[in-house]
């Protein structure tokens, strides 16, 4: 044999090993059970309701809440600044603008968890980044924002900054809320921290 | 000495064709989604996959053999209190291949967690893998300790549905 027809063979199968191999997925963002069921068990994509009552409160534009009940649902009461993209609608073309971007960190909440968490793990198998719940929904953002509970013991520290914080969500959100506790009347609003526009130092300003 | 030196080349080739088509073959995913997010979100707008604690509680009297009771919280939490019957196949188990055929198998698998949620997803997680036959127990352990098993009344207006909304709507409104 010569070495030509040695190169042939050579190349021949190269040829056939390249026909052979799988074709190459390149939608690679589409994750695979193995990985979404990672995710699960991480849980990174819970958002709770005391994070989402201080990103509102700040007016922070890098959260877009959104509601994911029937358009009857979100007229009756949803959280400021929500939009509303049903259930039903959640793979349609104006909904994926929403759902399939990387600019800012979507909050799907519902009711309860159920109905959000359904919808981010469709979003998820689609592969689409920056899609969060918000952990309870509704029914907990009514418990721990609008009806916040007093913590049982005063020596935790952490618990009383939680709950001033939350009543101070709480007048915030509903306007009312200050008379409550005696000694949150006057600090209620206290943990609101509206961002201050930072001045720029020197300059010709 | 031309002959050997034709032998190992041809070797070379073979093995590495083998080589090549071994690492082919293994990255064919295995795990990945054998149904589509649209497919499976349809059928979520069309059909419902819960089962409340009443229609459970009364599989498990009639000791209905079609249906398997499946716990996917962690083994102590199982040893700790289980749903009758039920299996354990904690959640960061589920795909693997020694629950394969259980899952392939004709009975009706009802999914359970501390409440629902966890349940829920690893429902959606096995369907678009493949799966059929699931269900998810609404409330959970949780609402089956709490409600049907140290009380026995398990229809409190449908607490266990956690889609459900449990408040008044009216109070924050009129609060603004």
């Amino acid at each position: 044999m010569s070495t030509r027809v040695i190169l042939t063979i050579v190349f021949i199968s190269f040829g056939l090993i390249a026909a052979i191999l799988p074709e190459k997925d390149y939608s690679s963002q589409e994750l695979d059970a193995k990985q979404l069921l990672h995710e699960i068990q991480v849980e990174n994509y819970m958002i709770s309701a005391d994070e989402i009552a201080e990103a509102l409160i700040n007016e922070d534009p890098e959260y877009q809440l959104i509601d994911v009940r029937s358009e009857e649902e979100f007229k009756q009461y949803s959280l400021p600044g929500a939009i509303n993209i049903p259930f039903e609608k959640l793979f349609d073309e104006e909904s994926l603008a929403y759902i399939d971007q990387i600019a800012r960190k979507n909050v799907f909440y519902s009711n309860g968890t159920t109905k959000a968490s359904e919808a981010w793990m469709l979003a998820k198998q689609k592969g689409f980044q920056n899609n969060y719940i918000l952990r309870g929904g509704l029914n907990n953002w009514y418990k721990t924002i609008i009806e916040p509970n007093e913590p049982a013991s005063a020596d935790d520290v952490e618990a009383y900054y939680e709950y001033q914080a939350r009543l101070g969500a709480k007048q915030f959100f509903t306007g009312q809320g200050a008379a409550q506790s005696s000694g949150a009347k006057k600090k209620a609003r206290a943990p609101i921290k509206r961002k201050k526009k930072k001045m720029v130092a020197g300059g010709c300003s | 000495m031309k002959r050997p030196y034709l032998k190992l080349l041809g070797l070379i080739i073979v093995l590495m064709l083998a080589g090549l088509v071994f690492t082919s073959l293994k990255t064919r995913n295995k795990y990945r989604f054998k149904k589509p997010a649209e497919e499976l979100h349809s059928e979520l707008i069309k059909s419902n996959h819960f089962l409340s604690p009443q229609k459970a509680l009364e599989i498990i009297n009639q000791k209905d053999g079609k249906y398997l009771f499946i716990d996917i919280r962690n083994p102590r939490e199982y040893d700790n209190f289980h749903v009758e019957g039920a299996i354990n196949i904690p959640l960061p188990q589920i795909l693997d291949d020694q629950y394969a055929s259980l899952f392939k198998n004709d009975k009706i698998k009802v999914l359970y967690s501390n409440e629902s949620i966890k349940a829920d997803e690893a429902w959606l997680l096995l369907t678009q893998y493949g799966y059929e036959n699931l269900l998810v127990l609404q409330g959970g352990a949780n609402y089956w300790k709490n409600n049907v098993i140290s009380k026995n009344v398990f229809d409190r207006k449908g607490d266990y549905d956690d889609e459900k909304l449990k408040f008044d709507i009216s109070k924050i409104k009129s609060a603004r």
